[in-house]
């Protein structure tokens, strides 16, 4: 649609006393126009209000602003802008207080910066603040709050952990037990994280059993967690315990039947050590499967790679970009949560 | 990568609209002499590439089958026939053309198959709906171009799908009560026929558990009788403040319950419902429910089946399409709150 009432570009060549093809390729960022010409029609648009509507790539800065409580470090940094390479955007990691505090770190400009991350729960005053400081739109990652309408960035727990499950049936083992990551020191949104694969699991394992035998009629009409289906790391030692003549040793070419599935990568590599010590061979007696997001996909415990669903830190932030972009072309006042798509990595150990 | 110059940076170069721009380039009527003269200078100079455009133009047209069982889309408004609608519509706003079929399952045999996965010519398929497993299977047999499952799914099927997000967005609607006081919730579903009303309940687990609030089993009511199978909630002596409902179908029939007991919405009872699809029925214009969001769904569906007839071995996806709450009366505040 011909936009009636904004800026055109005609309108800024004309105030500049420049061609239309000079403007339009200083602000698409094409050669053709020189830094200094660039510079004054990328100042004289913002002065007169044109909308620019395009990617960030084309925005001056292109910053990309990394925000968590504590801050996350240089090499974080490093590995941010490595990985954001093809998003065209200047990672900058400060923490909340650095960019919300005016006397603090970042003195620089926020302008025609991309957005803000924030990495990990921050409190609704934090987020709003750094909604207002920014301009720009700000993305959550990890975390999910109801109450602060930003958009969220997360792995789907949920749907990941049915489609291990959905793996580990499709591989034929009988017995699934879930085993919860320790939560001791988790923040409330991280402990959202687990409570979605955790339902994850038990719903596909309460819909399996519709499918497999029990009629309708006979299924228990709602899943209320008397049952557990989830065990504790320590349970699921004591599980080693109590089976260990249950756990057999399978004869060469026999499959296990059974397959530990972890909530987070820690719980698996910790079981799969406590295997090892016991002299419990994986997958030949027993499989683990694991769920890994962001930073625990590149860590793998020595030289297995684990069966898991894996988010990579890649999938999230390029995730997170195109939020940020598209919340600059439509900035409603809903936030809304955005799911990443992970994949089932099939590894050694299941 | 040099960036490839768009029409629309044409458009704004010389502050007029991109269908002007396409029409002046295609050589449409409508455009004058000199704005065309200047148009196509100025596309020049800033280097678009005219050979690219000539090329799209010359591009065959895609044709995608859209199957669908005849269950879900007989005559009259029904779910199902609007998420067609919007998938031809974006299709067709795509330039790609569509070809309906309706499988009879019902009365179809046991021999029934879908002609239209046999033909060689189509694209891609969409299917809209749950359909019968084996039917399905030889679907996927014979297709000789992707198929993406719309609104349904089942784990094993080598295809993708498009799904609204049962789990969150019945989250949303257990947070929206309990936002606004709500602390004895109750759930009405049948989870049991139903993997979609399975994967709402767990979103109740989850809103619920994340309030800390308990989750009552006498609270936790199906809507249809099975050994009958006919609708039916039973509703126990005491209730609690709002319920749940895993669709606005199972909504309806709540409040005629609550009716029957003389029981007022919202006054006495809140009532949330999912769907945002009630009709034939005077509670809809009171119901505030999860709004399915079907031209997103419909649009996806097209843009992956699309994308996979370009890059056919990406690795399937299932993507999930989350929306919001349709806001209207059925919900009571709780003084004190919000």
């Amino acid at each position: 649609m011909r936009p009636k009432k904004k800026i055109s570009q005609s309108d800024i060549a004309k105030a500049l006393g420049i061609s239309n093809v000079s403007v339009s390729n200083a602000l698409a960022g094409r050669k053709g126009v020189s830094q200094d010409l660039t510079q004054k029609v990328w100042q004289k648009a913002e002065k007169m209000g044109y909308d620019t509507g395009e990617d960030a790539s084309d925005c001056q800065s292109g910053l990309f602003f990394v925000v968590s409580r504590s801050g996350l470090g240089a090499d974080t940094e490093e590995r941010f802008q490595k990985i954001l390479r093809d998003q065209k955007v200047r990672v900058k990691c400060l923490a909340c207080g650095e960019l919300l505090d005016p006397a603090g770190g970042w003195g620089g400009s926020l302008a025609g910066c991309l957005g803000v991350l924030a990495d990990g729960p921050l409190s609704a005053q934090e987020l709003l603040a750094l909604k207002e400081k920014s301009g720009g739109p700000v993305v959550g990652l990890g975390f999910f709050d109801s109450r602060v309408p930003i958009d969220y960035v997360m792995d789907d727990g949920f749907h990941g952990a049915q489609s291990v499950v959905q793996y580990l049936r499709s591989q034929k083992y009988e017995t699934i037990l879930y085993v919860m990551p320790e939560e001791a020191g988790q923040s409330a949104g991280y402990a959202a994280a687990w409570v979605d694969r955790l339902l994850g699991c038990r719903s596909e394992l309460y819909l399996e059993t519709l499918h497999r035998g029990a009629t309708m009629h006979e299924a228990q009409p709602f899943d209320i967690e008397e049952s557990r289906t989830a065990l504790t790391f320590r349970e699921a030692c004591g599980y080693l315990e109590n089976r260990r003549t249950g756990v057999r040793k399978q004869e060469s070419g026999q499959r296990a039947r059974t397959v530990f599935f972890c909530g987070d990568m820690r719980t698996a590599r910790a079981l799969l050590r406590e295997l090892k010590d016991r002299q419990i061979r994986v997958p030949e007696d027993i499989a683990v499967a694991g769920y890994a997001v962001g930073e625990d996909c590149a860590l793998q415990a020595g030289r297995e790679q684990i069966t898991a669903y894996t988010d990579s830190e890649k999938n999230l932030l390029d995730l997170c970009c195109a939020v940020l972009r598209h919340r600059r072309r439509c900035p409603e006042a809903e936030g809304n949560l955005h799911l990443a798509a992970g994949d089932i990595t099939e590894g050694s150990t299941a | 990568m040099k960036k490839q110059v768009t029409m629309r940076e044409i458009a704004e170069a010389v502050n007029t609209s991109v269908v002007t721009v396409s029409n002046a380039m295609t050589g449409k009527k409508g455009v004058g002499e000199d704005l065309r003269r200047r148009i196509l200078e100025t596309a020049r100079e800033l280097g678009y590439d005219f050979s690219a455009a000539e090329k799209r133009a010359k591009e065959r047209v895609l044709t995608l089958g859209i199957i669908s069982s005849r269950r879900y889309m007989s005559e009259g408004s029904s779910f199902y026939w609007e998420m067609y609608q919007n998938t031809i519509d974006t299709a067709s706003r795509k330039n790609v053309l569509t070809m309906l079929e309706m499988l009879d399952e019902e009365g179809g045999g046991e021999n029934l198959s879908s002609l239209l996965a046999a033909r060689p010519e189509i694209d891609g398929f969409i299917v809209i709906g749950r359909i019968g497993d084996g039917l399905m299977r030889q679907i996927l047999r014979d297709a000789k171009g992707p198929v993406v499952l719309l609104d349904f799914y089942r784990p094993g099927y080598r295809c993708d799908a498009v799904l609204s997000d049962n789990y969150m967005g019945t989250y949303r609607t257990v947070r929206y009560l309990i936002d606004r006081g709500h602390r004895r919730i109750g759930f009405i579903g049948t989870g049991r026929t139903s993997r979609n009303v399975t994967e709402r309940y767990y979103g109740f687990c989850r809103g619920m558990q994340e309030s800390g609030l308990s989750i009552e089993r006498e609270w936790l009511l199906e809507d249809r009788d099975l050994w009958t199978e006919t609708p039916r909630i039973a509703l126990p002596q005491e209730l609690p403040t709002a319920f749940v409902c895993s669709s606005d179908y199972s909504a309806g029939l709540l409040y005629r319950e609550l009716q029957k007991r003389g029981l007022r919405v919202p006054e006495d009872i809140s009532v949330i419902g999912y769907d945002d699809y009630l009709y034939g029925n005077a509670f809809s214009e009171k119901l505030t429910s999860y709004r399915v969001d079907m031209p997103a769904m419909a649009r996806e569906a097209v843009r992956m089946v699309l994308q996979r007839i370009r890059a056919p071995r990406q690795p399937y996806r299932v993507r999930y399409v989350d929306s919001g709450i349709v806001e209207r009366t059925s919900v009571r505040t709780i003084r004190g709150k919000v």
